[in-house]
């Protein structure tokens, strides 16, 4: 409970915590101890969540689950979602070279987890190519590549109400200008270059509110060599962090070949949808 | 990060929030109340002194409490660390 409270401030006041209170500002950080082993795979997670988000309805997760069908072993990153994508890829960067040289790395980024993995992986194209190298794939489940749509909303209401003449208006701008610099960050696409030369798998859900199929797959469309995404039908944002479907996709995906597997893409109604509700 | 760090910024940010939050609705309240009294003219002016003044008291009694409850806890949560510190305290 206090941990999701943390998460929650950290993710909407970010550096703010940082700076003014940072008893309560998340250190990026191992949940436990750093994962050893030669091939690791390492969860990343999005705004305003903690490591719950990946327990699955048996109580198990996406790494517990790796380890046993494939070997994987799992690592969690902790982190404060509120900072910066680029300052959370510098220091998930920094967490990774403080590993064991040698291991295998796949990345599994849940939501802006996928934009932090992709920010340290750019740094590591720069700084550490020993590093990018050792990279095996990176899954990214709901992430905005393209932008989050929620963001861009609120930023063009908030050019409406900073032009009203009320104080309510501008009470409500003065909060909405308090959001954290990482909330900024989603509502700007992502250069659709990145790291060609490692597999990138995407997964996104049809009734996914938050992060809409076309964004979360927007590498895909930009084409580079290794791309494969899976939309889900039926899932919204967050099952895409614990859902067994998704879970048998990521297994296959680490257990296959990069470029043996045809795109999936499927069409289905989404149940739960107010949209096909309506 | 000791837990002393995590409850004093616990207890910096509930200050702040209430102490900004009063300050916000306050101005609220005064831009607000001054459109009704403008339609009054001169002639209610002192009536809108008075209110004006009614306001700012209200909010400024809540910022004062508010800090006042700050500084007292973090004398408490003074005490209590230096007891722990030097193992008297439980």
């Amino acid at each position: 409970m206090i941990d999701a409270a943390l998460s929650i401030l950290n993710g909407a006041l970010g550096e703010r915590l940082v700076e003014q209170y940072p008893g309560l500002a998340t250190e990026m950080s191992w949940v436990g101890a750093a994962p050893e082993g030669a091939e690791l795979c390492i969860f990343v997670y999005g705004l305003m969540c903690t490591e719950a988000i990946w327990r699955m309805p048996d109580g198990s997760d996406y790494g517990q689950r790796l380890r046993g069908d494939t070997g994987l072993v799992p690592g969690y990153v902790r982190y404060n979602t509120g900072r910066p994508v680029e300052r959370n890829g510098e220091d998930l960067l920094a967490l990774i070279r403080a590993l064991p040289e040698g291991a295998g790395l796949t990345f599994v980024g849940f939501s802006m987890g996928g934009l932090v993995v992709r920010s340290a992986l750019e740094r590591a194209g720069r700084d550490a190519p020993g590093v990018r190298a050792r990279v095996r794939r990176v899954i990214s489940l709901g992430t905005p590549h393209g932008g989050a749509p929620l963001e861009r909303l609120a930023r063009g209401l908030l050019r409406v109400v900073s032009r009203v003449d009320d104080p309510y208006a501008r009470l409500v701008g003065e909060l909405a200008a308090l959001r954290s610099d990482g909330i900024r960050d989603l509502g700007d696409p992502t250069p659709a270059e990145f790291a060609h030369e490692i597999p990138q798998y995407l997964g996104a859900g049809t009734c996914d509110v938050m992060v809409p199929v076309g964004s979360a797959t927007a590498p895909f469309a930009a084409g580079p060599t290794d791309t494969r995404l899976r939309v889900f039908p039926g899932l919204g944002h967050l099952d895409l962090a614990h859902h067994p479907d998704v879970y048998e996709q990521i297994r296959r995906w680490c257990a296959a070949a990069p470029t043996s597997e045809t795109p999936v893409q499927e069409n289905t109604p989404c149940p739960t949808s107010p949209v096909s509700a309506a | 990060m000791s837990d002393f760090t995590r409850v004093r910024s616990l207890k910096n940010l509930v200050v702040d929030a209430v102490d900004h939050g009063a300050a916000a609705v306050e101005r609220v309240h005064l831009e607000t109340a001054a459109r009704p009294f403008a339609l009054g003219g001169e002639a209610i002016g002192p009536v809108k002194m008075a209110h004006d003044a009614a306001v700012r008291h209200v909010y400024g009694q809540i910022r004062g409490v508010t800090r006042l409850v700050g500084l007292s806890l973090d004398v408490a949560l003074d005490v209590v660390e230096r007891r722990r510190s030097m193992g008297g305290g439980r």
